[in-house]
């Protein structure tokens, strides 16, 4: 005698029965509503390409009895690596089944945002009041004034109205029944199925065992004649009416159906246009488009250009640039000279709008260390960062200063100081913010830490596009006096 | 635009070229939350990944970062994620997902001061031990840590290899100061990359156990939507995927889980030695850390003393065969690192009695003082 097959065979792992459910649970009902809507479908979409993602609990087992790709995670989790798992193939239809106490209390956070992001799943959330798999303990969804192992005395706390929730949080589809409406389920599901974004069913469920018992709802019949008799099911419910109590109806049918942008949509909307393309997948399948620019085969390092290391400092006040000035000079060394450089920045709370630094070192060997201590040159932009950076000061090293910005005083001895009104120039050719490239180009005229062509090169790359000519023109203002006090025609 | 490797010299700093080594390895997805000081990371895979036909996403938080790597793993992705302490804490409940489901997936964690908020925009090392068990049962997975942003570029890429051929998560133990220090970084051309990517099924799915190993104790990884119909979960599960709670069936598992690892730790240990032929005196390192190390045994050894570096690439799993070499015939061993005792410990569990081991502990915020730690070395020598 053969054995029989389960009347839901195709779509449910066999081999996995019996499955964990108490008699009376209203779980194992709903899994086969969906799989029967499945089955209903299954010439219009491609069973292969449906996947199951569940939490923990007892609705989170359900991922292990459908016969389809299936993902038991981690308490509260499902919607979050559901996520990952759509946006990496979105050829997936993405299916999230869990427990009210997996998907709205451990994991409301992610269930608020999946909506709010009208993430491309749908989500059948199974909610029966109560943490079954551990014993029956209340939960976000218990209705006020019943009891669990947990709220003996009755539940104080008002539960959430998961319809009303996902409504306000932007879901595309948010549908309530119960265990007890097979067909409401069933149709419900279909009609999520053709629908984009975020689709939310939940269907209250009969849990006899753990939360009925203690509520006088000993058994599942008890539980499905009190769920055909305690519930409304209306046209265009509102949502505000939704909130579940033991003396009103519960309140059943679609709240929301609503056709906005899912985020594969919304996402393909905004991006395409601006990177030129127009798929978007995690798993590395999208072709690029043929790179018009000529694949370097080979890496070309220029031969580096002899110096000797140099430890820089620069110091200013936020906004003047301090930070762009570093990165300038160590795109210089490194990319257009050959040479090694390390950049670093001060951080700090005092670093916003107050007195900032950052560091360059320039080497034609690997640097090691890449702080400086004891800097061989500073830069000075403002009195503040002098105040501040006086200490750094080392005997016998070079200074670089805002001629009418920083007044110098106490400097340790042997210091050579070099002053540019970089400011006042800046402003001379159009704008104070370039007073940092007016510094360029002064330190440019009077070292050789790096080369003419590279330093011009590095800031054509660093400044925003369509400034760059009038920053090389604040650039040759600096080096113009730099020569002029190299030559000694200005002290 | 559409570029994924970006061969020529720029000049990055270390979490945008981490960024630069994932992509040229493969990743198109990332699912993050904002973390000093990790941001730069994220900032930059949101403009990039676009651009290269993949995924960015910002999560709610750490816990949902985390979930959606392993979901995108098995959706065939190369996923990664970057962090610092606080979100490197919620990150551990699933990346327990990801070595219990053999999951592909790398975690680049910016370690700054801590405990708790701790430094926020300072140097810390003191996330080594979390890095190897921070979440909760019997896992090994790999950690490997850059000390540079070249290094953040091509450890990035061995991260993903690493993760790929092993089915583990991979962590990219990087820290607040190679974060933010920028250098040059040289990308070579596509083909001199090497890309490693996960072993595929080599049966059809009705004769396919997805969670039966080879002899390297490494399962053929099927992913969603190909027809294998796979089941995959965080309890305790036989060859076939199914949960199966007997002590036996755990036994069998967990130990594989972690035998995958400690049995391959040959293949997988990577390291450095400066100046070790002749040393005396060996500093264990890892990290920002490697580059206060090796200016401290230069200047050491133009003093003429016999000072060595084993500086780790990877620090999990710990190169316990080359310490005990080393042990064998050196004087001490000194672990310079930023925390209070992580790799300390477990150098001294390795080396037993075999020669001295010494701490130059500093709980973080700043690196170590070179000269600092030259004037101890020349104490305790």
């Amino acid at each position: 005698m053969g054995v029989k097959r389960h009347p839901m065979g195709e779509l449910i792992r066999e081999d996995r029965m019996p499955h964990i459910f108490c008699p009376g649970c209203g779980i194992g009902a709903t899994i086969s509503n969906i799989a029967e809507a499945l089955t209903e479908v299954k010439d219009e979409i491609d069973l292969n390409k449906v996947a199951v993602v569940s939490g923990i609990g007892c609705s989170g087992r359900a991922a292990g009895y459908f016969w389809l790709d299936g993902f038991h995670t981690t308490h509260g989790r499902p919607i979050a690596f559901a996520t990952g798992l759509k946006l990496s193939n979105p050829d997936l239809n993405v299916i999230v089944f869990s427990g009210d106490g997996d998907l709205t209390t451990i994991g409301g956070n992610h269930l608020i945002h999946g909506a709010r992001r009208n993430m491309d799943l749908i989500v059948i959330c199974i909610n029966n009041f109560n943490y079954g798999m551990t014993g029956g303990q209340m939960g976000a969804t218990t209705p006020s004034h019943t009891k669990t192992t947990t709220s003996i005395y009755g539940n104080y706390e008002t539960p959430f109205n998961l319809p009303a929730l996902l409504t306000a949080c932007g879901a595309n589809y948010v549908a309530r029944w119960t265990s007890a409406h097979s067909h409401y389920i069933k149709r419900s599901f279909l009609d999520a199925l053709k629908k984009e974004g975020f689709r939310f069913i939940e269907v209250i469920s009969a849990c006899p065992v753990n939360w009925g018992r203690r509520n006088k709802l000993r058994t599942g019949k008890d539980m499905v004649k009190f769920f055909l008799e305690h519930t409304v099911i209306k046209e265009n419910p509102d949502p505000k009416d939704a909130l579940i109590q033991m003396d009103t109806p519960i309140l059943c049918g679609v709240f929301a159906d609503r056709n906005a942008p899912g985020y594969m949509r919304a996402m393909r909307e905004c991006l395409s246009s601006k990177v030129g393309i127009s798929e978007f997948r995690g798993d590395g399948k999208v072709e690029l488009p043929e790179d018009k620019e000529k694949e370097k085969k080979t890496l070309e390092i220029p031969k580096p250009k002899q110096i000797k290391e140099v430890k820089i400092k620069l110091a200013g006040l936020g906004g003047q640039g301090i930070a762009l000035l570093g990165l300038i000079i160590g795109r210089a060394a490194c990319v257009f000279d050959g040479n090694e450089a390390a950049y670093t920045q001060e951080y700090g709370a005092e670093a916003r709008g107050g007195a900032s630094a950052s560091c360059v070192i320039i080497s034609s060997e690997k640097i090691d260390f890449p702080y400086v201590k004891k800097p061989d040159v500073m830069v000075i932009m403002a009195q503040g960062a002098f105040r501040k950076y006086r200490k750094d000061i080392q005997p016998n090293s070079v200074v670089f200063i805002d001629k009418d910005l920083v007044k110098p005083s106490n400097l340790p001895e042997g210091v050579k100081a070099y002053a540019v009104p970089a400011t006042r120039i800046a402003e001379q050719v159009g704008r104070t913010v370039v007073a940092n490239i007016v510094m360029l180009g002064f330190i440019s005229a009077l070292t050789d830490f790096f080369s003419l062509e590279a330093v011009k090169a590095a800031l054509k790359m660093s400044v925003p596009k369509g400034t760059e000519e009038f920053n090389l023109k604040a650039f040759a203002a600096g080096y113009e006096y730099g020569e002029k006090v190299k030559k000694g025609e200005i002290v | 635009m559409g570029k994924d490797v970006l061969t020529g010299i720029h000049f990055l700093s270390g979490n945008h070229a981490c960024v630069e080594g994932a992509i040229a390895a493969g990743c198109r997805f990332y699912a993050g939350y904002p973390i000093t000081p990790s941001n730069e990371i994220a900032e930059r895979m949101s403009a990039r990944l676009p651009q290269v036909g993949g995924i960015y996403i910002q999560m709610e938080d750490e816990l949902g970062s985390m979930a959606a790597l392993v979901g995108a793993s098995w959706a065939g992705a190369k996923p990664m994620t970057a962090t610092s302490g606080p979100g490197f804490s919620l990150m551990q409940e699933n990346l327990g997902l990801a070595a219990m489901t053999e999951t592909p997936c790398v975690v680049v964690n910016v370690q700054r001061g801590s405990p708790s908020t701790g430094l926020p925009t300072a140097v810390g090392q003191a996330d080594v031990m979390q890095a190897r068990w921070g979440s909760h049962g019997d896992y090994e997975i790999i950690a490997i840590a850059p000390s540079s942003p070249q290094e953040c570029f091509d450890f990035t890429i061995k991260a993903f290899n690493l993760a790929e051929t092993w089915r583990v998560p991979v962590v990219v133990l990087s820290d607040e100061c190679v974060a933010h220090v920028s250098e040059r970084v040289l990308i070579p051309p596509k083909e001199e990359i090497k890309v490693v990517n996960r072993k595929r099924p080599t049966l059809p799915p009705e004769k396919f156990l997805p969670f039966k190993a080879g002899k390297d104790l490494v399962p053929e990884m099927a992913v969603a939507g190909e027809g294998y119909r796979i089941h995959v979960t965080g309890l305790t599960h036989n060859e076939k995927g199914y949960p199966d709670l007997s002590a036996k069936t755990h036994n069998k598992l967990v130990r594989r889980l972690v035998d995958k690892i400690r049995k391959n730790a040959d293949k997988i240990w990577e390291y450095e030695e400066f100046m070790t032929e002749d040393a005396e005196v060996v500093l264990v390192t890892f990290g920002i850390s490697t580059r206060v190390c090796r200016t401290v045994v230069k200047w050491a050894r133009k003093e003429g003393l016999k000072i060595g570096m084993l500086r780790l690439i990877v620090v999990w799993p710990f190169p316990e065969k080359r310490i005990i070499e080393l042990a064998e015939r050196i004087k001490a061993f000194v672990c310079v690192e930023i925390n209070l005792g992580q790799t300390f410990f477990e150098v001294e569990r390795v080396v037993k009695d075999r020669c001295k081991v010494f701490l130059f502990p500093n709980a973080g915020g700043e690196v170590h003082d070179p000269e600092k730690v030259l004037a101890e070395l020349k104490q305790i020598i």
